[in-house]
C-alpha cells in the first residue's frame, strides 16, 4: 500500500474521530428518541398503549428502511445532503410533539397526521446512517468504519432508551423533550459545517446550511422558552374563542375565552356559561325552590349553594329580601376566587360573593355535610349546582347517601333544586337523578329549560312535603315569567320520564347512564 | 437457602424473567418495615419453653385466642349476660387476622376486609352487623338492607390485562367466542346450584357450610379438586381457569389443584342468594374486618381481656372436672396457672399438639394453611394508570398476587393521600417451605416483590410511596384440599372434651369471617347450656 494514501486516510481520524463518532452518537439517541416521544404521545391521546407503541414502532422503522434505500439516490454533494437532513431532522423531529398535539385538538383525522409525521421523522433518520457511512468510507478501512459507526448508533438507542423515561420524560415532558431533541440535531449539524469546512468547494453552500441550522436552532429555542404558551395554544385550539384566563387549580382546569359580545368559563374543558344566556340557566336554577318555600314559609330564608362558586346563582338568590345568610361550598377555593376578583366574572355576578350576607366554604360538599358540626343546621332553600356525573367521583355526589346527607340539613318546609344533566341528550341519566331524589322520601317535579349554549337543560325541583307547580317570581327577571315558569314542567314526549334505576354509591348507575348517552351523541 | 432477586421475583410472583429485571431497588427511598411479628414468641413453645406459674388464679371460663372465633365467643357470651370470661390473646391486640392499622386519619386492614352481606337466616350475625351500624332495614320481615356507607362503593373491582386496566374480573378484552362461552356455561353450572334444594330444602352450599346441604352428589364434589372439577365438565379456557383459579385463592388461599372442588364452587354459590343471578353485595370498611372486631370489642370489658399472653398449656386439672391453663406474659415477666371450669379453644388446631396435653380421646387435627404477605403501601396520592379508574379490589391478570384493595375506596370523594393493601398468598408451594421461603425474606427483598409488581401496571408508582410496612403470616389461611370437607377429624375436631370447647375457621375448613364467628357462638351457647352443640 502507498504510505501516502495510507497517511492521507489516517489524517481525518486524528482531527475528526471523536467528533464524528460523536455525531453518529448524538443521531442514534435522537432518532430512538423520536420514536419513543410518538408511541408516547399516540398512547397518550389514543390510549391503549400497547397498540400504539407497536404500530408507531413498526411504521418509524420501515420508514427508516426507506430512508435507507433512498439514500443510493443520493450521488453527489453527500456531505452537504447529509447536514440538510440534519436540519431537517431537527426543524421536523423537534416540533413534533407541539405539532401532533395541535393535529390532535382539531384534526379528524389524527392518525393520518401521526403517520405521516412517523414516516417522515424515519424517512429523514434511515438516511443518516448510509450518507454518513458515505462519508467517512474514504477515511476508514471498511471493517473499521462498520464496527465503529455501529457501535456507537447502538449506543446510541441504548442512551436514548435510558434517556427517555428517566429524564425527557420527567424533567421536559414531551413537547418540551421533542424540541430539546431536535436542538441535539441542529448542533450536529452546525457542528459538521465546522469540521469539514476545508471540503466545502462553494462557500457558499456552507454559509447556507449554517444560516438553516441558526434559524432552525432559533426556532428551537423559541418554542422552548414558550412552550408554556405552546401548550396553552395547543389547548387554545380546543376552544373557538381567544383564552383570556387559564389556570390549573388543585382540582381542575378553569378557562375563560372571550368573543366579541359574551364570555365563557370552561371547567376541565367543559362550559360553564357562557354570559349571553346564562340568565336563562341561573334564573330556572334557582327560582323554583323560592316559589315553593315563599308559599308555605313567611320567614327569613338561609340558603345553601353546593357547587356554584361562579356566583351567578348567588347572585340570583339575593334578589329576595328575605334571605338571611347565603352559605356556598365550592370545592375549589381558585373558583370562588375568581367569582370575587375577575373583571369580567364579578361584574356578571354582581358581587355577589362578596355581599355581606354569603359566606364562603371550600370544602368537598359531600365531606362538608357529612361533618357532625353540619348536621343540625337547617337551611330553607337548597340549590345544588355541581358539573355532570361524568366520573365516578362526581357520580357520588348524585347518590341516594349524598340527598339523605341533604335531606339532613333541609328545613321540612324548604324546597331544592339539582342540575340534571339534559333531558334530551342524556334522558335516562336526567330521569335517574329524578328517581334517585325521591327514593330517598321527596316530592320531587323535574323541569326544563332552553340554554342555547347547552341545548334543553334539566333541573330536579324537590321537597320534603307535597308542593304545585311553583308560580311566583321575584321582579327584574329576564327570562322567567309565570307562564314560562308553569311551561317548564310540561316534558314534550322525546325528553318524558323513563324508568330507571336509583344510584346508590354500591352501583354509580347513574355514571353508565351518562355515559353510553353522551358517547352516542359525541 | 438463598435466593438471587430475580429467583425470588420469579418464583414468588410468576413474572417472566425479563420483567423481573427492574431496575435493582436498592436505593428504596421510603419507610417501613415488617410489623406485627410475634411468631417468635409462638416458637419458644417449640424451643421447649416452659416456665412455672408463680401464682394460681381460678376463672369461671378461659377463652385461648383472640382471632375471630374467641371474640365472638366472647361477644355471644356478654350478649347471654354472662361476663365471667377471661380471654388471652397472643398479640398485643385481638382482632387475629382480621385486625386493621392506623395512620393519622388513615385506616386500612391487615388481612381480611370484608364480608359478603349476609342473606338467609343468620340472625346472630345479622345481630352483630345491626350492632356495627350496617344494618337499616326497621322491621324484621323486611328483606335486610344494608347501610349505604358499609356497602362496597362502585366501581368494586378492575383487572388489569393487556396493558391497560379494565372493568370487572374477568379479562373480556379479546375473549375467544369458546372462552365466553365456557364463561357462560360455567355460570349455568352455578345458577343451577344456587337454586339447588335437598329434601330437607338446604342449600348445596351455605354460610356457615354447617347448613349446606349433605346431599351425595354435592358431597362428592369434595372427592375431587377445582382442578379435576374444570377437567371433567370441560373448563379448559386459560382465561376461566384464570379465573376460577384467582377465586380459590382470593378466599382460600390455594389453588385450583389443591382446593376442594366443593370449597371452589361454595365460594361463588354461597354468596348468591336463591333465585338470584348476582352475588350479594360486599360490606367492607376502611380498616377491613377490624370494624367488627371493633364493634365486638364495644360489648366486651377490657377487664375481660389479656393480650400479649403466651398460652403454654392446657392440661386436666387434678380435680379431674377443670381444665389447667399455664399462661405466660412477657411483657409483665410472669407466669400464671388459671383453673378454668370451661376453656374454650380458639386457636388454629394446629397449635392443640404443643399446647394440649393429658385429654384422654382428643383427636387430632392437623389441616393445612396457606402463608400470606400482606403489606401496607402508603401513598402521597393514588396511583395513575391507564384504562378503567382505581376500583375498590385492583387485580392484575396472571399475577400469583391478588392485586391490592385501597382503603380509601369507603369514604365518599376521598382525595390525595390513600393506604393501598396487597396480598399474595404463597399458595403454590408446599405449605411448610412457603412458610419457610417467607420468612426468609428480608424486608428490601419484599419490597422488591410489591413495587416490581405495581409499577408495571401504574404510571410513576415508585415515586408515590411513602411508606411500606410488611406482614407475613405464617398460618393466614386454612387450606381446603380434597376430602377436607367431608372429613370425618373435622367433625371429630368440633366435639367438646370435658371441659374443653373448640371453635376456629379450620374447623369448617374454610377460612371465612362466617365460619369462625359460628363456631364462637356455638361453642359459647355449649358453655352457656351445658351440651356440645
Amino acid at each position: 500500500m502507498n504510505t501516502e494514501i495510507a497517511q492521507h486516510k489516517s489524517q481525518p481520524r486524528e482531527v475528526n474521530t471523536t467528533a464524528i463518532l460523536f455525531a453518529v452518537l448524538v443521531i442514534a439517541v435522537c432518532g430512538l428518541v423520536y420514536e419513543l416521544i410518538a408511541s408516547t404521545l399516540a398512547s397518550y391521546v389514543l390510549g391503549d398503549s400497547v397498540t400504539q407503541f407497536s404500530t408507531v414502532i413498526g411504521v418509524y422503522l420501515s420508514a427508516m428502511g426507506l430512508g435507507s434505500w433512498l439514500s443510493s439516490s443520493i450521488k453527489k454533494n453527500v456531505l452537504s445532503r447529509f447536514i440538510e437532513v440534519e436540519i431537517l431532522v431537527a426543524l421536523i423531529g423537534g416540533c413534533s410533539a407541539a405539532f401532533l398535539f395541535l393535529a390532535f385538538s382539531h384534526v379528524s383525522a389524527f392518525r393520518l397526521v401521526l403517520y405521516t409525521v412517523v414516516v417522515l421523522i424515519g424517512t429523514l433518520v434511515g438516511l443518516e446512517i448510509p450518507l454518513l457511512m458515505r462519508i467517512l468510507k474514504d477515511k476508514y478501512e471498511f471493517k473499521d468504519l462498520l464496527a465503529r459507526v455501529l457501535t456507537f448508533d447502538y449506543l446510541g438507542a441504548l442512551i436514548a432508551s435510558l434517556a427517555f423515561p428517566m429524564f425527557v420524560m420527567p424533567k421536559l415532558g414531551l413537547i418540551r423533550g421533542s424540541l430539546f431533541i431536535g436542538l441535539l440535531n441542529a448542533f450536529v449539524a452546525l457542528s459538521l459545517t465546522f469540521f469539514f469546512e476545508p471540503e466545502f468547494k462553494k462557500k457558499t453552500q456552507l454559509y447556507t446550511l449554517r444560516t438553516q441550522s441558526f434559524v432552525v436552532i432559533a426556532i428551537l429555542v423559541a418554542g422552548i422558552l414558550f412552550s408554556e404558551n405552546l401548550t396553552k395554544w395547543s389547548e387554545d385550539e380546543l376552544y373557538t374563542d381567544n383564552i383570556i384566563y387559564a389556570k390549573r387549580s388543585k382540582y381542575q382546569r378553569l378557562v375563560i375565552t372571550q368573543s366579541k359580545g359574551s364570555f365563557h368559563l370552561y371547567l376541565n374543558g367543559n362550559l360553564q356559561f357562557s354570559s349571553t344566556d346564562e340568565h336563562r340557566y341561573h334564573e330556572a336554577l334557582v327560582h323554583p325552590p323560592f316559589s315553593v318555600v315563599q308559599e308555605r314559609y313567611q320567614g327569613d330564608l338561609n340558603v345553601l349553594v353546593l357547587g356554584g362558586g361562579d356566583g351567578l346563582a348567588v347572585r340570583e338568590i339575593l334578589k329576595y329580601p328575605a334571605v338571611k345568610t347565603v352559605t356556598l361550598v365550592d370545592l375549589d377555593p381558585q373558583m370562588t376566587e375568581l367569582a370575587r376578583n375577575h373583571p369580567l366574572l364579578s361584574v356578571q355576578n354582581q358581587q355577589s360573593l362578596n355581599d355581606s350576607r354569603v359566606s364562603v366554604i371550600n370544602d368537598d360538599a359531600m365531606t362538608w355535610l357529612a361533618r357532625d358540626e353540619n348536621s343540625s343546621r337547617r337551611f330553607d332553600v337548597i340549590v345544588i349546582d355541581f358539573p355532570d356525573p361524568n366520573s365516578f367521583s362526581l357520580g357520588k355526589l348524585y347518590t341516594t347517601r349524598f340527598y339523605r346527607l341533604v335531606k339532613r340539613v333541609l328545613a321540612e318546609h324548604g324546597a331544592l333544586t339539582i342540575q340534571s344533566t339534559s333531558p334530551l341528550l342524556a334522558r335516562r341519566s336526567f330521569w335517574c337523578v329524578d328517581e334517585t331524589v325521591s327514593s330517598t322520601g321527596f316530592k320531587t317535579r323535574a323541569f326544563h329549560a332552553t340554554v342555547p349554549s347547552f341545548g334543553a337543560w334539566g333541573y330536579v325541583l324537590a321537597s320534603p312535603l307535597p308542593f304545585d307547580v311553583p308560580t311566583q317570581l321575584p321582579p327584574n327577571l329576564k327570562y322567567l315569567t309565570p307562564e314560562v315558569m308553569k311551561s317548564m314542567f310540561v316534558f314534550p314526549k322525546d325528553m318524558d320520564k323513563v324508568p330507571t334505576e336509583v344510584n346508590r354509591l354500591n352501583n354509580q348507575v347513574l355514571v353508565q347512564y351518562y355515559d353510553s348517552e353522551w358517547s352516542s351523541w359525541y | 437457602m438463598k435466593f438471587s432477586r430475580r429467583d425470588m421475583l420469579v418464583s414468588l410472583l410468576g413474572l417472566s424473567a425479563a420483567s423481573a429485571c427492574r431496575r435493582g431497588s436498592d436505593r428504596v427511598h421510603w419507610d417501613g418495615e415488617f410489623v406485627l411479628e410475634n411468631a417468635s414468641l409462638g416458637h419458644k413453645l417449640r424451643e421447649g419453653f416452659r416456665p412455672t406459674a408463680e401464682k394460681t388464679v381460678e376463672v369461671p371460663c378461659a377463652i385461648l385466642g383472640g382471632g375471630i372465633a374467641g371474640l365472638s365467643a366472647a361477644w355471644d357470651l356478654k350478649r347471654a349476660g354472662f361476663d365471667s370470661f377471661t380471654l388471652f390473646e397472643l398479640a398485643a391486640k385481638p382482632g387475629g387476622t382480621a385486625i386493621g392499622g392506623q395512620s393519622g386519619s388513615l385506616q386500612y386492614p391487615w388481612g381480611a376486609h370484608y364480608l359478603p352481606a349476609p342473606h338467609g337466616h343468620q340472625p346472630d350475625l345479622l345481630e352483630l352487623l345491626r350492632q356495627a351500624g350496617s344494618v337499616e332495614s326497621k322491621n324484621e320481615t323486611d328483606r335486610t338492607r344494608y347501610a349505604e356507607t358499609h356497602l362496597c362503593a362502585d366501581p368494586a373491582e378492575r383487572i388489569y390485562f393487556a396493558g391497560t386496566w379494565h372493568q370487572g374480573l374477568y379479562p373480556l378484552l379479546g375473549a375467544s367466542s369458546d372462552d365466553l362461552e365456557q364463561y357462560k356455561a360455567f355460570y349455568r353450572r352455578v345458577h343451577s346450584l344456587v337454586n339447588f334444594q335437598d329434601k330437607d330444602k338446604r342449600r348445596a352450599f351455605s354460610l356457615p357450610m354447617v347448613n349446606s346441604s349433605d346431599d351425595p352428589e354435592i358431597r362428592k364434589l369434595d372427592d375431587l379438586s377445582m382442578a379435576q372439577w374444570c377437567e371433567a365438565n370441560g373448563f379448559s379456557s386459560k382465561r376461566l381457569k384464570w379465573y376460577l383459579n384467582y377465586g380459590c385463592r382470593d378466599d382460600f388461599g390455594g389453588d385450583l389443584e389443591s382446593t376442594s372442588a366443593w370449597a371452589g364452587l361454595h365460594y361463588y354459590v354461597a354468596r348468591i342468594p336463591p333465585g338470584e343471578k348476582e352475588s350479594s353485595e360486599f360490606l367492607t370498611w376502611p380498616q377491613g374486618n377490624q370494624f367488627l372486631v371493633d364493634t365486638m370489642l364495644r360489648s366486651i370489658p377490657s377487664k375481660n381481656l389479656r393480650c400479649n399472653a403466651l398460652v403454654l398449656s392446657v392440661e386436666p386439672y387434678s380435680d379431674g372436672r377443670r381444665a389447667s391453663v399455664l399462661v405466660h406474659e412477657p411483657r409483665l415477666a410472669k407466669t400464671t396457672r388459671f383453673i378454668a371450669e370451661k376453656v374454650i379453644f380458639a386457636l388454629p388446631s394446629f397449635m392443640r399438639k404443643y399446647l394440649i396435653r393429658g385429654f384422654e380421646k382428643l383427636p387430632a387435627y392437623h389441616p393445612e394453611y396457606v402463608p400470606w404477605l400482606t403489606a401496607n403501601i402508603h401513598m402521597r396520592d393514588v396511583p395513575e394508570a391507564h384504562g378503567f379508574p382505581l376500583a375498590w379490589d385492583n387485580v392484575i391478570y396472571d399475577s400469583k398476587s391478588l392485586g391490592y384493595v385501597v382503603s380509601t375506596h369507603q369514604i365518599p370523594r376521598h382525595r390525595g393521600e390513600t393506604v393501598l393493601t396487597y396480598y399474595l398468598p404463597l399458595s403454590d408451594l408446599d405449605a411448610k417451605a412457603a412458610r419457610r421461603r417467607l420468612f426468609s425474606l428480608d424486608y428490601r427483598q419484599a419490597c422488591d416483590v410489591i413495587v416490581s409488581e405495581l409499577s408495571r401496571c401504574h404510571v410513576g408508582f415508585e415515586r408515590l410511596i411513602k411508606r411500606i410496612d410488611i406482614k407475613r403470616w405464617g398460618h393466614a389461611m386454612v387450606r381446603p384440599g380434597p376430602g377436607d370437607i367431608n372429613s370425618s377429624t373435622r367433625l371429630m375436631a368440633q366435639k367438646a372434651n370435658g371441659p374443653l370447647h373448640f371453635a376456629h375457621s379450620d374447623l369448617s375448613a374454610l377460612p371465612l369471617f362466617e365460619e369462625a364467628f359460628s363456631h364462637g357462638v356455638r361453642a359459647a351457647r355449649e358453655i352457656r347450656f351445658g351440651v356440645s352443640l
